[in-house]
């Protein structure tokens, strides 16, 4: 099994730093919302997103809580610090930065 | 601040690591759950739901595994896995685990000894402010005191115009002894400093005061400091001491101020109390009267290259106004008070030092090769685990846990055997090894066991793994490597050579000792009682003390069981009485020997009886009668050498002497004594120079030295019973006579022995050290030995199998291990033969290059080691054909 490489890594946590922005939600939502929004084109595996979730909780750029669903069973729900929102904010600036100067590239050759 | 939360998430992570390995299970069941509820809801049976949802998740166990990864704390659960496996595979074979301990607590043990000797010698910080800046200096002039020194009057030239220095002080050289003649008198041990010296030297009284300038002139009324242990010991540490008056050497003198507790004298002499200085007019103005030790504190950023340099044009200035017998050999001596303190022993020191880290690798090495004569069986287990997806560094960190298991195992031991060497050493060591008693374990030699145990684990580790062959290939194989081969042959080499190095050594200073006490010293030194005895000042004229020194002979000859009672000045080996210079004496009708010839002549004064009772032969003429012990007596008696040397080719007996050209009375041969041995503090015999002997009383030859000679003596006692127990007669008698009077009271054989104390000391040390290295040799050579055996143990079998006698099998092994062997007598035997060359000062009437012990040496070493070959040579031969061939 490939690991994923370190862009690809990075992204994933930009991923979920951004989904998780609005509100707190569990990892299969999480899974969900990334595969919805991206027009089901970004399809992750699923069981690599907790090896991020559970990195950016080391790094208290998310936290985590137990609670019930509203289908009443207990599952872990994330959501970002404050850390994690300022991070966000990096992150996605530097991403913009990085797809402009990429697009440059690919167009004008 | 994010550091603290991420610190806090990590330790919950490692103490909630059950919990939370359970909570992540808990999460990914959930996960799984509600996909395979959406894909229900997309139509599928329950099967094909599971399975699409674990095909859309992954691996969970893989996925679980690293998702605990990032919690950070795997390293620590495979540490704790290594080593218990490490702990259950020394115990699986406990007769390596204590060789191999003990091997390394060998190394480790007296590796910290040595260590925490010199961390208090030379790494310990001086008890002075910036104690760097603190210079020694003076003359060198070799042929009249070791040491650098000034006259005092170009000590006081030098006062003003230096810009190197910040400031500048002296002492008297020599550490006196002086009597607190007090209702328990005791002997103190006094300096004479100038009253700079403290501030030089940046220290304060802890009470008091220092004395003035003026306290220091030749005429004022007698102060001191005292020093902690004096104030404790007299005053009971009371702040009443200051203004008390003490009586040294029967003269009152008033007691300024304390030092501190951790004051040290910068020769590391103790000192119970300084006085001052006193330089007196005289000293002054004559350029060669007084002789003093100075010390310099440097202006900061000052090298000691410019304080040199700074002080080369006094030094020729001096040069040009000194003594011409003088001038040739005299040379600037400046060196930091630290290098004055240590220098002498700094080498001797670094070399041990050298040689015991030497040792430690060596013993590391040893344990390594142990573990390659274990290897077989863990080959064959390394490359199942290798096959089985270990990595190397995986491999690699499991043997290193091991080896620093029993690194940390061989620490342990190895405090306890270093505390043990340690005790010995501060037993063992001769007074000139300063502060040794207070070598002791403090922290630094901790970290410095614990840091010796994880490098000799580390070593040990290493070794072995640093042969890179794909373990994998050789699952099948025990074959010998070439390159462990190599090595193991060049770690018996290496170790037969340190323990050749080591046993030369040891022979080496063994000949030195037994040379040393086998010196023939011309005179019979048993059943001898000595008492050193001064007077003090009290005594007043010279004739009261003369008085009590009669008393005194006549009541120690008295005693019972004393047969005979000698009075001196001085005594033999040690005490080379006073000296004068050999061209000053005149024989009569011979030509007067030219100036500046011949060297020194010592001379003593004794009673008749000095020659019988220390057996010293009168070769001819005569000793002394009591008629000359007499103010206007002629009476001289010369040594052998002494007679030789003024009188040779005639008989020596009735010649004319006059020993102070031109003016001193003559003087007329009597006879000729044997000569005595003149021995140095080590023990060594000096060059020994010419004595004579005047009778005591005959005051007309002692010009300057009658004061000292009327106030001091040393009496010596001759009886066949017990020395302690005459010992206590003499005191007591002397205490009859005077009660407040100290006496030392010894051996003349306690005096003797005191010399012999470096060289046995030396010879001890490195005896030990020869025993430990002679060890070490042995197992390693065992241990290689039975490596290549076991690794042979096939093609033994074949040989066997084939007919090959028993005998011939072991001569092939025995010859092998002797093989390896030849190469470490060979380098040992040249490495030996360069450390004893430089190291040759510390041996006498031995040459460095000594064939005997060389030889000797290699064969105890031959002997043991084909010892060590055997064991493994014999285990060859008994080996069963059908084994061996099976051994796979």
């Amino acid at each position: 099994m490939a690991k994923p490489t370190d862009l690809v890594q990075g992204t994933l946590e930009l991923l979920i730093l951004k989904t998780l922005s609005l509100e707190p939600k569990h990892g299969w939502a999480i899974a969900k919302r990334i595969q919805q929004i991206s027009g089901e084109v970004l399809q992750l595996q699923q069981g690599s997103l907790y090896r991020a979730l559970h990195r950016l909780e080391q790094k208290a750029w998310i936290k985590a809580r137990w609670k019930e669903t509203e289908a009443g069973r207990q599952a872990k729900f994330y959501s970002l610090t404050d850390a994690g929102r300022a991070q966000l904010e990096k992150e996605a600036e530097n991403w913009s930065r990085l797809s402009e100067a990429i697009n440059l590239v690919v167009e004008t050759t | 601040m994010l550091w603290p939360r991420r610190v806090w998430l990590k330790l919950q992570s490692l103490f909630r690591h059950d919990r939370n390995a359970q909570r992540l299970d808990d999460e990914i069941q959930f996960h799984l759950d509600l996909q395979i509820a959406e894909n229900r809801r997309a139509g599928m049976n329950p099967d094909e739901a599971r399975f699409a949802a674990m095909r859309t998740f992954g691996n969970p166990t893989f996925l679980k595994e690293e998702t605990r990864d990032t919690w950070g704390w795997t390293w620590l659960e495979q540490v704790g896995q290594d080593f218990r496996y490490a702990l259950r595979s020394l115990r699986k074979s406990p007769g390596f685990t204590v060789v191999a301990v003990l091997t390394l607590a060998l190394g480790i043990g007296g590796n910290s000894a040595v260590f925490s000797v010199l961390n208090r010698d030379l790494l310990r910080p001086l008890p002075y402010p910036d104690a760097d800046r603190l210079v020694f200096f003076g003359w060198l002039i070799p042929s009249f005191d070791s040491r650098p020194f000034l006259f005092t009057s170009s000590y006081l030239q030098l006062g003003s115009g230096n810009t190197a220095f910040e400031s500048i002080t002296s002492w008297r050289p020599g550490v006196a002894g002086c009597d607190l003649t007090e209702e328990h008198p005791s002997r103190l041990a006094c300096v004479r400093a100038e009253s700079s010296f403290l501030a030089t030297f940046g220290v304060r009284p802890v009470l008091g005061t220092n004395f003035s300038t003026e306290e220091d002139g030749p005429h004022a009324p007698q102060v001191c400091l005292i020093s902690y242990a004096l104030w404790k010991s007299r005053f009971g540490g009371s702040a009443g001491a200051l203004g008390q008056t003490l009586s040294l050497d029967g003269q009152p003198t008033r007691v300024l101020g304390v030092l501190p507790e951790n004051f040290e004298w910068p020769t590391l002499a103790r000192v119970d109390v300084i006085l001052p200085e006193a330089i007196s007019a005289a000293e002054r103005t004559n350029p060669i009267a007084g002789v003093l030790r100075a010390y310099a504190r440097l202006k900061p950023g000052v090298t000691l290259a410019q304080a040199r340099a700074q002080l080369a044009p006094a030094l020729e200035n001096w040069r040009e106004a000194s003594p011409p017998m003088f001038r040739k050999e005299m040379r600037l001596g400046l060196v930091s008070v630290r290098e004055d303190q240590v220098g002498s022993i700094q080498l001797a020191l670094l070399v041990l030092f050298g040689a015991s880290l030497a040792f430690l690798v060596l013993a590391a090495a040893n344990v390594a090769s142990l573990f390659l004569a274990r290897g077989a069986a863990r080959e064959h287990e390394l490359a199942v685990r290798a096959a089985l997806g270990a990595s190397r560094s995986r491999l690699i960190v499991l043997q290193l846990t091991e080896t620093t298991l029993l690194g940390l195992l061989g620490g342990i031991v190895g405090a306890g055997i270093a505390f043990g060497l340690l005790r010995m050493f501060v037993a063992l060591a001769p007074a000139g090894i300063p502060r040794i008693e207070q070598a002791g374990f403090d922290t630094s030699v901790l970290f410095f066991v614990l840091g010796a145990s994880l490098l000799s684990g580390l070593i040990c580790g290493l070794l072995p793994v640093l042969t890179p062959q794909p373990v994998r290939a050789r699952l099948a194989s025990t074959s010998l490597s070439p390159r462990r081969a190599r090595l193991g042959a060049a770690l018996v080499a290496a170790q037969v050579a340190v323990a050749m190095v080591l046993v030369i050594g040891a022979g080496l200073f063994l000949a030195t000792l037994r040379n040393i006490e086998t010196i023939p010293l011309g005179m019979d030194t048993n059943n001898l009682v000595t008492a050193e005895i001064t007077l003090g000042r009290a005594f007043g004229q010279p004739q009261s003390s003369a008085e009590f020194f009669d008393r005194l002979e006549t009541g120690l000859r008295n005693l019972p069981g004393v047969t005979a009672v000698a009075v001196s000045d001085s005594l033999p080996p040690t005490g080379r009485g006073h000296v004068h210079q050999f061209f000053d004496i005149r024989v009569e009708g011979r030509p007067p020997f030219p100036k500046g010839t011949g060297g020194l002549v010592g001379w003593r004064i004794v009673t008749p009886r000095y020659f019988e009772i220390l057996g010293i032969p009168i070769l001819e003429g005569r000793g002394f009668v009591p008629s000359d012990q007499d103010e206007h007596a002629t009476a001289i008696v010369v040594s052998k050498k002494l007679a030789d040397r003024l009188i040779s080719g005639e008989r020596a007996v009735g010649q004319h002497l006059q020993l102070s050209v031109p003016s001193g009375p003559w003087y007329t041969v009597v006879g000729v004594a044997g000569d005595v041995a003149y021995l140095n503090e080590s023990g060594r015999a000096g060059r020994g120079d010419p004595e004579y002997y005047i009778a005591r009383k005959n005051r007309s030859a002692l010009g300057t030295t009658s004061e000292e000679v009327d106030r001091h003596a040393f009496f010596l006692v001759r009886s066949p019973m017990k020395a302690a127990a005459v010992g206590q007669l003499v005191r007591r008698e002397i205490a009859s006579l005077d009660p407040t009077l100290p006496a030392e009271i010894s051996t003349l054989t306690a005096r003797v022995d005191l010399l012999r104390v470096e060289p046995r000391f030396n010879a001890a040390l490195i005896s030990l050290f020869a025993a430990m290295g002679f060890l070490l040799a042995m197992i390693g050579l065992y241990g290689v030995l039975a490596f290549f055996v076991s690794s042979r143990t096939k093609e033994i079998g074949v040989r066997m199998a084939l007919g090959a006698e028993p005998e011939r099998v072991l001569g092939m092994i025995v010859w092998h291990g002797v093989w390896l062997m030849l190469t470490g007598f060979v380098v040992g035997a040249g490495i030996a033969f360069a450390v004893a060359h430089f190291l040759r000062g510390l041996l006498y009437g031995v040459s460095p290059l000594n064939p005997a012990i060389a030889s000797t040496a290699a064969l105890l070493l031959l002997l043991a080691g084909l010892g060590a070959c055997y064991i493994p040579a014999r285990r060859a031969t008994l080996v069963d054909p059908m084994v061996a061939l099976r051994h796979e």
